[in-house]
């Protein structure tokens, strides 16, 4: 789910630009998915992260899961914004429970797994912009030990109107063309990890890792320290996708990594059309997996070079405000 | 270890709490809530100015009281485990918490409009803005991540951090979790109806609910080789975990603790312990209704109805939500160490549905294997086991 018609397949042939500076969801039809009673008590970020759970889950046919793994920045922000609004308003008195009991952290993966009966592994990252990463990191480690063959990996979050005017404020969300921050949207991306390859598998994810501090002239090396966990050389790279922002600060680090790679490299990005949340980057994976399954960068996702004849290693690299990096490698499968 | 909770400042404060049966439970006096005649809590009895002050930040810090009381505990932690270059080895910090930067956000929520001076308190709200702090204040550069999932987030911070030390990702780790009171907690848990007015009496048959408490508990793992590089005193061994969900409901717990003991098995399994082994439980505890019943039965479901000592200790700290874990994990390794069981406060009558008695004063013993569990809401489960430090090295 996010600011594109991804949810039925119509993007990237479909295109929408966005307007103004925080753009929604564009929503699927909730009730094919959801039950009415449920989708009235569900916060726009459960909805939407119960319905790409359950793409990714029949596309991937319905393997038993292992675990489920969220990761979200703001988390049920509406709800709680709703929760702290009426203690305020009200003075502490006549609250109901319903929107304290949504707003947990941990509400999009509980209802997943409500909704599936699935008594699984379940954990909720919560850390800024590598909250999908570290959802990605854990579920890579129980893969890797073996102790899981399949899990759902899904970065989710959704957009409150005060919350996010406080955004603007405090300078995250763009206001007007020469303010700072950056144009924000929401979303729900999720995927199954598996030890196997399956003939509908998109990629193969090599390895991810996550920062929470990196000084712009130290890009270089960190990414080569990144590679060589993976015995990946430079040159092995066919794409680089970025998860760079219309937020004229914090933009430093992109040169710094794109210079080590050749000018003709297919530099993917895709922010101007996701817009940015703190789980954006997870759309940037799902974009990076289709173009591998596909073999094609999509034109309106393409910031500059060249695409070559085959594609086999995809990096990508993400970073908010200068803190919270991370890098991941996914390959052809 | 580093703890910082209403029975303590340091891990030695809350060690004679426990020992002298001291709880911590009071009425709120740091917070305004129009509950405060009402509701008891388990407060850190100190202002934030006067953390502010003793944490030596400048004026116009954005530090909120869930980042302050977070870095007291993990500073500690780090020094006592006797590392001064942090740097050494490859580090990494894991930290919980539930509601974040909550407690200033409630403050300041619709004054932020007018009031320029306080927005930088904006960014503070965020769960990771404490992580950051911690690690800063740690030195830390690298993997760090926050975790959410309610009342059991700390307990899940240690899985991740042995999950991360197994797999070699890092050579020591430093996880916990750190929750201040809030308004917006206290009125949730008021809405729910399972706040007690009285102090809180775990798996008592008159139970009225829980008290809230504030609290941050960290501790370091540290991989076997940067044990033995070190000639590290080990505390204790986390000899297993595990994590499983309930998926019975959003907030309550299942009738049979199917969840609960699905996450007791799996702990069980990855140590290679069977239940008889087991010298002593620190149980969730929290003393609503639906909480103990749930865990009195995936007690019996795993050790029968006479199954090992247990006892909650939230009758001394509250209810610490996110930090909970962690603060269990602290006094778990305690028991470890001081072959003590500590009690399970305010129990007079077992409840009806089964007869289980929990330890009802300070018990010496040999505790060779300690089993704590942590669940919340979201149908979370989470067991921690820890064995004593002579054990398997």
């Amino acid at each position: 789910m996010s600011a594109q018609k991804t949810f039925d397949g119509s993007f990237p042939e479909e295109v929408i630009r966005p307007e103004g500076y925080v753009f929604p969801v564009v929503a699927p039809p909730y009730k094919e998915y959801i039950s009415p009673g449920m989708i009235r008590r569900m916060g726009s970020g459960v909805k939407n992260g119960v319905v790409a759970s359950a793409l990714a889950l029949r596309e991937a046919g319905s393997p038993e899961l292992d675990a489920i793994i969220t990761g979200t920045g703001v988390g049920c922000i509406k709800d709680s914004e709703a929760f702290l609004m009426a203690i305020i308003e009200n003075q502490e008195q006549f609250l109901t429970p319903t929107a304290f009991i949504q707003s947990t952290h941990n509400t999009v993966g509980a209802q997943i797994a409500l909704g599936l009966g699935c008594k699984a592994y379940n954990f909720s990252y919560v850390n800024g912009a590598i909250s999908f990463e570290s959802a990605l990191t854990d579920a890579r480690l129980q893969l890797l030990s073996g102790e899981a063959n399949n899990i759902l990996v899904g970065g989710v979050d959704e957009k409150a109107d005060f919350t996010y005017s406080l955004f603007a404020l405090a300078g995250l969300i763009r206001s007007g063309e020469q303010s700072a921050g950056a144009s924000y949207s929401e979303g729900a991306s999720f995927f199954v990890l598996s030890t196997e390859k399956k003939e509908q598998s998109y990629a193969g994810l090599k390895d991810v890792a996550v920062l929470n501090r990196l000084e712009a002239g130290a890009i270089a090396p960190e990414l080569e320290r990144f590679l060589a966990r993976t015995g990946t050389a430079l040159t092995d790279i066919d794409a680089v996708v970025i998860g760079k922002n219309d937020d004229a600060a914090f933009q430093e680090y992109y040169p710094g990594l794109l210079s080590e790679f050749s000018p003709e490299m297919p530099v993917i990005h895709y922010k101007h059309l996701s817009g940015e949340y703190n789980t954006a980057s997870a759309f940037g994976f799902w974009l990076a997996a289709r173009i591998l399954k596909n073999q094609q960068v999509p034109e309106a996702v393409l910031l500059s070079g060249k695409q070559g004849p085959v594609l086999r290693n995809i990096l990508l690299y993400n970073q908010y405000r200068g803190t919270d990096h991370s890098f991941i490698l996914l390959e052809a499968c | 270890m580093g703890i910082i909770s209403a029975i303590g400042d340091t891990v030695e404060e809350n060690l004679r709490s426990l020992m002298e049966l001291k709880p911590g439970i009071s009425r709120i006096e740091n917070l305004d809530t129009v509950h405060k005649d009402v509701i008891r809590v388990g407060e850190i009895k100190k202002t934030n100015k006067e953390l502010a002050k003793y944490l030596n930040l400048a004026e116009n810090n954005n530090f909120t009281r869930t980042a302050m009381l977070g870095v007291i505990a993990a500073r500690q932690a780090v020094e006592n485990a006797g590392i001064t270059d942090i740097d050494e080895w490859k580090t990494g910090l894991v930290s919980a918490t539930s509601v974040g930067g909550m407690d200033t956000t409630e403050q300041y929520f619709t004054e932020y409009l007018q009031n320029e001076e306080i927005r930088r308190y904006i960014l503070s709200h965020d769960p990771g803005d404490s992580t950051h702090k911690i690690a800063d204040a740690l030195g830390i550069r690298g993997f760090i991540t926050t975790i959410s999932t309610a009342c059991s987030s700390a307990a899940n911070a240690i899985m991740l951090g042995a999950r991360l030390i197994q797999s070699g990702e890092l050579d020591r780790v430093v996880v916990g979790g750190t929750d201040a009171l809030a308004r917006f907690t206290i009125n949730g848990f008021k809405t729910l109806m399972i706040l007690s007015d009285e102090e809180n009496t775990p798996f008592d048959r008159d139970r009225k609910g829980l008290n809230l408490g504030e609290a941050a508990a960290y501790l370091v793992l540290e991989s076997e080789e940067a044990i033995r590089a070190g000639n590290k005193k080990v505390l204790a061994w986390l000899s297993g975990f595990g994590n499983a969900n309930d998926a019975y409901h959003q907030t309550a717990s299942s009738e049979n603790g199917e969840g609960a003991t699905l996450a007791m098995q799996k702990a069980l399994k990855m140590a290679g312990l069977s239940p008889e082994e087991i010298s002593y439980i620190n149980v969730h505890g929290t003393a609503t209704g639906n909480n103990d019943l749930s865990e009195g039965r995936a007690l019996i479901n795993i050790f029968g109805h006479r199954g090992p000592v247990f006892s909650s200790t939230k009758p001394f700290t509250g209810h610490t939500l996110a930090a909970a874990g962690a603060i269990e994990a602290v006094y778990s390794i305690l028991s470890l160490q001081h072959g003590t069981v500590w009690p399970n406060l305010n129990f007079r009558n077992p409840m009806p549905e089964f007869n289980l008695v929990p330890a009802t004063s300070l018990q010496k013993k040999e505790i060779r294997h300690v089993l704590s569990n942590s669940f919340g809401f979201g149908g979370n489960c989470s067991t921690l086991l820890f064995t004593a430090a002579d054990d398997l090295y």
